[in-house]
């Protein structure tokens, strides 16, 4: 065993099943941080049933997740928006009086963004990663819940030779929302259209951000455009996969 | 049960309502040294105009530099408390007070001014006319009269009744209505010009 | 033809260009505006804070702010009234009018009468209402309804309201120029100023009760608020019970935050501050009523979305919601549209009403960071989609779905299964649509603009074996 302290990693449901190749990106980087990653078993956070007003069914999950997730000092997670979940959202989710309340209490103090995470435990000095003119497109619970906007940028000037393009209306929503783009297909597709027309104006060669859930809208409707421009997690390019 | 009595039973039954928020402190401006300059600027900025006069005599002479250089009609409603300057010799024609009738200008004092957001105050002791149904209003405000806030303001007003109304007056009557385009002049003063006097 | 439901409405609105320039002209205008004025104020976060802790103050304290606001105003000669809904409300409107004999009646624009449908019954009654701010003015020419709370006209163009004005004002010269925003200005001008020097009563909203002196506070850029309030003889204002503070202080700290949320100013053009009726050698009206409306207040007081009985009408939040610009007001089919609609009208009407509203949104917060009362929008939005939970409101499907989902997310052996049929599903449609998903089955909505490339490998826990 190696002496290096351990950072569990909370891939989410969404990588697990669509993009795996994030979550070995982002253990690569946890390790290359000076940590040892260990992947507890895990589901689903518990948020679509959160937000769809289901609370017992998110209750449900969240014990599991807690479970898993309450014998680690550090909890690190690819997504703002499980992120967030398991940092703002868990604290809320309990009566006070159940005894599950002080348990989610203590996961949610110890829950990170992976770039959080990153810029708190730097990566060791390699040289810069091809990248080009890179659009970032903040996820809403990135910037909202998770308070997360100058760390991604700071990891791409650190580690890679990306040219920030600037993002009319960076700050809007890009219409993803979970149930929202299934339940409301056609207002998620104006909003993801407005986001994509603001990627392609910008002149980026490739869309990064910390959240696969927007990522596949973006990456999607760019897609369906017939647009070239790469759609890839933050987690990717700083591996050096993207 | 009267509606009055349900509405207040059911109010006061709700002690889920959630615990009682502490009162804020009054909120102040900074304080300035000179309050008409105060008002002044910040008039400006909210597309009003103003000077400060060394007496009230000078009034007459500088309604008819304003109105000549806005090309307007050398004439105005001038409010009782300032007929008495000499309007004729400066070639203002004077025409009623606006009581009910609109009127292309009008000059008056107004009670009070706040220099915080550059406004005036007006009231219904005095008539709001001069500002309401005239398309350029001259106010007329005294130093003594500029207070610092909002608050302040009610407060010297106030005394220990308010009037039936107060109006306080931030520039010029505009409407972003058509097309979210800022356009002056919706129903009340079309321009604004304020006189900071001794 | 049958009313559209909520997608439907807003189907037929992002089909509309010229609605999308005029929302448009909502985000540069509004959200520049307010960003500007709150980044001149020193601090403006912390005059946030406090707003933000009288409203939630005002709230807690409600019957006791109301009954020392009803009895400072009563003093002052005004007489205040209480009306549970909507219905009582209007009757006691009519029945104010009536008994003072009035046949025309200004208004200002004013939510809660908007909220009650006040216009066509009082015109049902007799009683011709003429609107006075010029967006609603044009709206009401027009027949329709406000799009925004604070901006009513925003879905039209200058030529719709040149249209409007040629059609209605037809003792002009049709041939005239109405190409120009100020010529329509000036016109709209002329025409109500006859109005506000004949009409026999004035009825406007409020932004604000003032419990210490029974004065009611009221927000406007054109003055046609004080011409309302003033010129006539008789002076009715209809107000929700919420909008009660205890001081003038507590106004003053409400005031700043609203014209900058709402516009971008420092401070509305006009506030007019009503008390009582006109003494001896005072200028408005002697006869002056004040109508209280709980209309569903009272009983969102009793839930988890109380907060929202702090919002204080400045639209900050429709103006950044990415779902409202991208729909506009009127698909919401509710008089208060965005956020802050999604939350209060459910209260106001049921939430079988507006089952869509509180869960038409990405919850993305954006709302509630700029809310200058720091409602927690999406919060509310969440609990009411709790509530309709609970009354099992949402459709079979979806209910079915979270609670196998809820189920089987949480036990792995399920969990492994349901990744490895979805990856294999989702392997399956792409390899016959040609190597990306192109159509997805049940939820057919979100491959009609998008495409999904299928997951390569197995899932992420089925391959990890630990630190390398
Ligand atoms: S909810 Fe907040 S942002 Fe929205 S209108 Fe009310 S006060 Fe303004």
């Amino acid at each position: 065993m190696s002496a290096s302290p351990t950072a569990a990693l909370f891939v989410t449901c969404l990588v697990d099943l669509m993009r795996p190749e994030v979550g070995f990106a982002a253990a690569r980087l946890i390790e290359r941080a000076g940590f040892q990653v260990v992947v507890p078993r895990q589901g689903c956070c518990g948020q679509p049933n959160y937000n769809a007003g289901d609370r017992e069914g998110a209750r449900k999950l969240a014990r599991a997740a807690i479970a898993a997730l309450e014998p680690f000092d550090i909890i690190v997670v690819p997504s703002g928006s499980c992120g967030g979940m398991l940092a703002k959202h868990y604290p809320e989710l309990f009566e006070a009086s159940d005894p599950w309340a002080q348990r989610a209490i203590a996961v949610a103090g110890r829950v990170q963004e992976l770039t959080q995470f990153l810029a708190a435990h730097p990566l060791p000095e390699t040289g810069k990663l091809p990248a080009g003119r890179v659009a970032y497109h903040d996820s809403c619970s990135s910037l909202r819940e998770m308070r997360v906007h100058d760390e991604p940028r700071a990891l791409l000037a650190a580690h890679t030779d990306a040219e920030l393009c600037k993002l009319r209306e960076a700050e809007t929503c890009c219409g993803f929302g979970g149930l929202f783009c299934v339940k409301y297909p056609d207002i998620s597709a104006h909003m993801a259209r407005d986001k994509c027309d603001a990627i392609v104006e910008s002149g980026a060669e490739m869309v990064v951000s910390g959240d696969l859930g927007c990522l596949l809208n973006i990456e999607g409707t760019l897609d369906k455009r017939g647009s070239a421009i790469r759609v890839r997690h933050i987690a990717e390019v700083l591996a050096g996969d993207a | 049960m009267s509606s009055r009595a349900a509405i207040l039973a059911r109010l006061r039954a709700q002690a889920s309502a959630g615990p009682s928020a502490a009162a804020q402190p009054p909120y102040r401006p900074t304080p300035v040294d000179d309050l008409g300059a105060r008002l002044l600027e910040r008039a400006k900025t909210v597309l009003a105009t103003g000077e400060a006069v060394a007496s009230l005599a000078d009034i007459p002479a500088a309604v008819a530099r304003y109105l000549a250089s806005h090309e307007l009609a050398a004439e105005a409603a001038v409010a009782a408390d300032l007929a008495g300057l000499s309007w004729a010799a400066s070639g203002i024609c004077v025409l009623d007070a606006p009581s009910r009738r609109s009127v292309p200008a009008s000059v008056a004092f107004a009670p009070a001014a706040i220099a915080e957001t550059g406004s005036l105050m007006l009231t219904s002791r005095e008539a709001p006319w001069a500002n309401l149904l005239a398309d350029t209003h001259f106010a007329v405000v005294r130093r003594g009269d500029i207070l610092p806030s909002l608050e302040e303001a009610v407060g010297r007003i106030g005394g220990n009744r308010l009037p039936r109304s107060l109006h306080v007056v931030t520039g010029p009557s505009r409407t972003g209505d058509i097309e979210q385009t800022l356009e002056l002049g919706a129903h009340g003063a079309v321009r604004l010009h304020i006189f900071v006097a001794p | 033809m049958t009313a559209l439901d909520f997608k439907g409405r807003a189907a037929r609105a992002m089909h509309d260009p010229q609605l999308s320039a005029a929302l448009l002209r909502v985000k540069s205008h509004f959200v520049t505006g307010r960003n500007m004025a709150a980044a001149r104020f020193a601090d403006f976060e912390t005059l946030r804070d406090r707003a933000a802790a009288i409203r939630r103050r005002s709230i807690a304290r409600m019957p006791d702010l109301l009954e020392r606001f009803e009895a400072s105003a009563e003093a002052a000669g005004a007489k205040v009234h209480w009306a549970a809904d909507a219905a009582e409300a209007r009757s006691i409107a009519l029945g104010i009018l009536k008994a003072a004999g009035a046949k025309t009646a200004l208004k200002s624009k004013s939510m809660v009468t908007e909220e009650i449908e006040l216009n066509a019954y009082l015109e049902a009654a007799g009683i011709q209402p003429i609107e006075t701010d010029l967006g609603e003015y044009i709206v009401q020419l027009r027949g329709e309804k406000p799009s925004h709370i604070i901006a009513p006209a925003i879905h039209l163009s200058k030529q719709d309201v040149a249209d409007t004005f040629r059609s209605h004002h037809t003792d002009l010269d049709p041939e005239r120029d109405l190409s120009q925003r100020n010529t329509l200005v000036r016109e709209a001008r002329v025409k109500l100023r006859a109005a506000f020097l004949s009409a026999d009563a004035g009825i406007t909203g409020a932004n604000m009760l003032v419990a210490e002196t029974g004065s009611i506070v009221l927000v406007s850029n054109e003055g046609n608020i004080d011409l309302t309030a003033t010129a006539p003889r008789l002076h009715v204002a209809l107000v929700g019970i919420e909008k009660v503070v205890e001081t003038w202080d507590e106004a003053g700290t409400i005031l700043r935050v609203l014209a900058r949320s709402a516009t971008g100013q420092d401070m509305s053009s006009y506030v007019t501050c009503l008390t009582g009726v006109a003494g001896e050698g005072e200028t408005g009206p002697k006869e002056s009523h004040i109508i209280l409306l709980d209309n569903g207040r009272s009983a969102v007081r009793d839930t988890d979305r109380r907060e929202i009985l702090a919002c204080i009408r400045c639209g900050a939040c429709l103006n950044h919601c990415p779902v409202y610009a991208s729909i506009g007001g009127h698909a919401y089919g509710s008089i208060y549209p965005g956020p802050m609609g999604s939350v209060l009208s459910p209260a106001i009407d049921g939430l079988k009403a507006h089952a869509d509203l509180p869960n038409a949104s990405t919850l993305c917060g954006r709302c509630e960071e700029v809310c200058p009362v720091r409602i927690p929008l999406p919060k509310l939005l969440r609990h009411w989609r709790e509530d309709g939970f609970a009354r099992h409101l949402p459709p079979r499907g979806e209910r079915v779905g979270l609670g196998l989902w809820s189920w089987m997310a949480g036990r792995p052996l399920a969990y492994g299964l349901s990744q490895r049929l979805a990856r294999l599903g989702l392997r399956t449609l792409a390899w016959m649509q040609g190597g990306r998903v192109r159509r997805l089955p049940v939820v057919k909505g979100f491959t009609a603009t998008r495409t999904i490339a299928p997951p390569k490998g197995g899932s992420f826990q089925a391959r990890w074996k630990g630190p390398r």
